[in-house]
């Protein structure tokens, strides 16, 4: 008896969150058939699985879900590249510094959403509108990291670098980058986050397809199990990539103290 | 120079104040100088190719236009309509958010089994694009108010819950176990040190939520909406009347900075009282 | 031989708000090929930015520095130094710290193996060469910051209180330590230090500064036979040096702290 109350202990909370998503699906289960609240508004679980399996059979719901992948992986990598590109001007090049900063921080207070229509015009509906949207959401926290990083290497490692001859060019791919990097990937993972809002909110209203598009379309027709398949799939995605990103964090980070 | 060095003390010996006062004031600094130059040719150019007649500038308006759209709104009915529909949504929505994000952040902060239930429901909504939620907030609350004071509720209820969380379990345990052995009560521990030690972070969670606040409502009223700033957003978009719709961008921005400022500067105030306090 | 003429130098610092203050002033001394030299004084009184200036990571606002005959004119691969804090890399292994000198100098993989092997095993760490700092010990991490330095095959070392973040057993430890892979060589070594018993445990010669500007007191013979255990520190001779030191540096200390 000791043994598996000790067992229950170390799992503790494993047991207890496993408990609570089974408690809120079969209350809500229970709500819906006991029509305490109009199924109409909630659905239930049973009836989005039914319809989530009738959507995967007939293909068109793993074809946006797929779509919306791809935006994403696009979105993402362009926001690393240009990202990291300009945080690490901005360190390096005080200038570039100054002169960038005011329009970044104006790209970070505004809803970039707002610019939809003007995006539309130049880049019409779908994938073009969708990435940029992506991309205008995660740069920023991807500049601001990149740049942080760099200019708060250590001055006593810099100090002991030039003590042993190294020139500008290996000052900065030697110390500067490889000190940066926690910095850069927490960055990375901010963006993560925000570039998928990016893509859901680009998708949501200037697409024609993808799982953003599938949230704006059974909602307007007030088909809530769909639109509740589409949610339930954008939470997993959601869950997968920030797991995904937490691994590469610690596979990347293996250096450092825990 | 050489002279005074000379002398055991420390430091150089430093200008006089008056002299050093005035010097600052008629020098911008390198950083200022470099930021302001670049916006002033931005406008410039923006100003200048929006002039010109090619049809890519009929879509992006110059600067010259949005402050005359400006002027116009701001003098005209509609505006302040627009914009009390906005502040009503977002206040009401926010406070339900720090409402409910500190009465929950308390409550799982303090108890395990709460924190273990709950934990993954909220992560999972923590981590996902609450954007995605807002047609269905629609096909409950509606098309109008309702909806959005959700929408807000929504986005801003997250940073509020997680960051009083984290105050309340990083309160000192030293202090507990200090409150424990002078014989308190759970209810004045739960008063006199648990919520005092996590007024700071609590704070910066609100001011996190104010900024999701802000999102919420502009997305939410861009979604589907009746009126409001968001709702004007869309329409002046759909509509093209670009200087207009620059206008009121700027008018969402300048909120969203301005309250983030105001509670910024809050929560330093509450740093400085915390110091003090435990400085005595 | 003379190896390192140091000739009525200043060093003018900037300090936080960005005026400039006299660090260092008239120092002037000769140091022959293989010596141990220690420096000493008070906080503030320059030692660290006289040492840079030796390196030439600081350029002197007057006067001269020569190696050998050549003027100091900036960093050269014949000079390494050795950091209190340590410096090294944390993402890089002890084995890539240790060879990163000769990385800069741009040699290849193979001859920077063997040369971190070879210094691996000088300062004892050879199971350690796959592991990362935050890994060891201060006093391990130290080892490798000397192996590091060494590994460039300097003719001076330059050490800025290399041993002021360890605690006080490992500190006497590492005296001996050094010693001992120093008697291999006998390069030229400047050593910085708060401490008096170090100094004169380490040295051939003692510089003494003063408080800031820093000036040279005096330059003080130690005569205690090579080598060194650390037992000489209870000897007679020793406890004479160490009241000499004590007797100038207190007053020099006083003064810094504002007495």
């Amino acid at each position: 008896m000791k043994s598996f109350t000790s067992w229950i202990r170390k799992r503790e909370q494993l047991l207890l969150g496993t408990l609570g998503i089974i408690l809120v699906i079969a209350v809500w289960q229970l709500i819906s058939d006991l029509r305490l609240i109009n199924p109409f508004f909630i659905s239930s679980p049973s009836q989005i699985l039914k319809t989530a399996f009738n959507q995967t059979v007939n293909g068109d719901l793993l074809e946006d879900f797929w779509i919306t992948v791809v935006e994403f992986v696009v979105a993402f990598a362009l926001s690393v590249v240009l990202g990291i590109t300009i945080g690490l001007l901005m360190g390096l090049f005080k200038r570039v510094e100054y002169t960038i900063d005011p329009f970044l921080w104006f790209l970070y207070s505004t809803p970039v959403i707002a610019l939809y229509p003007v995006l539309i015009i130049w880049l019409g509906l779908g994938f073009a509108t969708v990435v940029t949207l992506g991309v205008l959401f995660t740069i920023t926290p991807i500049i601001i990291n990149t740049f942080t990083g760099v200019t708060q290497t250590s001055p006593v490692l810099i100090k002991a670098a030039k003590s042993f001859g190294a020139n500008r060019r290996q000052i900065l791919f030697k110390i500067a980058l490889p000190s940066a990097i926690p910095m850069i990937v927490t960055g990375l993972r901010i963006g993560v986050e925000r570039t998928l809002v990016g893509v859901i909110v680009g998708e949501l209203f200037s697409a024609n397809a993808g799982l953003g598009f599938r949230i704006s379309y059974y909602g307007a027709r007030l088909q809530v199990s769909s639109l509740f398949v589409a949610i339930v799939l954008v939470i997993i995605l959601g869950l997968i990539l920030t797991q995904s990103l937490r691994l590469l964090e610690k596979r990347l980070l293996k250096w450092q103290e825990f | 120079m050489e002279n005074k060095m000379n002398s055991t003390t420390n430091t150089a010996v430093p200008k006089p104040v008056s002299i050093r006062r005035r010097r600052r004031a008629f020098r911008l600094s390198e950083r200022q100088g470099w930021g302001i130059g670049a916006v002033l040719v931005f406008l410039a150019g923006w100003e200048l190719f929006g002039s010109s007649g090619s049809v890519l500038a009929r879509y992006i308006s110059k600067p010259s236009q949005v402050v005359q759209a400006g002027a116009e709104w701001l003098s005209g009915g509609d505006f302040y309509r627009h914009l009390q529909i906005s502040l009503q949504e977002i206040f009401g929505g926010f406070l339900l958010a720090v409402a409910a994000g500190v009465l929950g952040g308390l409550l799982m902060g303090r108890s395990r089994i709460i924190r273990g239930l709950f934990d993954p429901l909220v992560m999972a909504l923590y981590a996902t694009p609450l954007v995605a939620l807002i047609p269905l907030l629609i096909i409950w609350f509606g098309i109008g108010v309702g909806s959005k004071i959700a929408a807000v509720f929504l986005f801003a209820v997250f940073p509020v819950l997680l960051n009083t969380i984290t105050g309340i379990r990083q309160v000192d345990p030293l202090l507990i176990r200090a409150g424990r052995s002078f014989g308190a009560s759970e209810w004045q521990l739960f008063t006199k040190i648990l919520l005092p030690g996590s007024i700071p972070a609590i704070i910066s969670g609100i001011r996190l939520g104010w900024g999701k606040a802000m999102i919420g409502m502009v997305i939410g009223e861009m979604y589907v909406s009746t009126a409001g700033l968001g709702h004007l957003i869309s329409s002046l978009g759909n509509s093209m009347k670009m200087g207009d719709l620059f206008f009121v961008i700027l008018i969402v921005a300048g909120m969203g900075y301005v309250g983030s400022n105001l509670l910024l500067r809050l929560e330093e105030k509450v740093m400085v009282w915390r110091e003090e306090a435990l400085g005595k | 031989m003379t190896h390192v003429s140091v000739r009525n130098v200043d060093i003018v610092y900037k300090n936080t708000e960005g005026e400039d203050f006299l660090a260092v002033s008239g120092v002037s001394f000769e140091i022959e090929r293989g010596e141990f030299i220690t420096i000493v004084g008070p906080s503030g009184c320059g030692k660290s930015t006289l040492l840079s200036a030796i390196h030439g990571l600081l350029k002197p606002a007057r006067g001269e520095i020569r190696i050998g005959d050549q003027p100091v004119t900036g960093p050269s691969q014949n000079r390494a130094m050795v950091f209190q804090e340590f410096a090294l890399m944390p993402w890089r292994t002890i084995e890539e710290n240790i060879w990163f000198g000769l990385e800069l100098q741009g040699k290849k993989k193979d001859e920077r193996r063997a040369a971190a092997d070879k210094y691996l095993k000088i300062i004892g760490l050879k199971q350690f060469r796959k592991h990362y700092p935050h890994q060891l010990s201060g006093g391990m991490r130290q080892r490798v910051g000397i192996a590091r330095a060494l590994a460039i095959n300097p003719e001076i070392l330059l050490m800025d209180e290399p041993f002021g973040a360890l605690d006080a057993q490992t500190r006497e430890i590492m005296q001996a330590e050094l010693l001992r892979i120093w008697e291999e060589d006998r390069k030229t070594v400047f050593f910085v230090t708060h401490g008096i018993d170090e100094a004169i445990y380490l040295a051939d010669r003692i510089i003494v500064m003063s408080a800031r500007p820093g000036r040279i007191k005096e330059i003080i013979r130690v005569d205690i036979p090579r080598p060194r255990t650390l037992e000489v520190k209870e000897t007679a001779e020793f406890g004479r040096l160490r009241r000499h030191l004590w007797e100038l540096l207190h007053d020099e200390v006083a003064a810094s702290a504002g007495w």
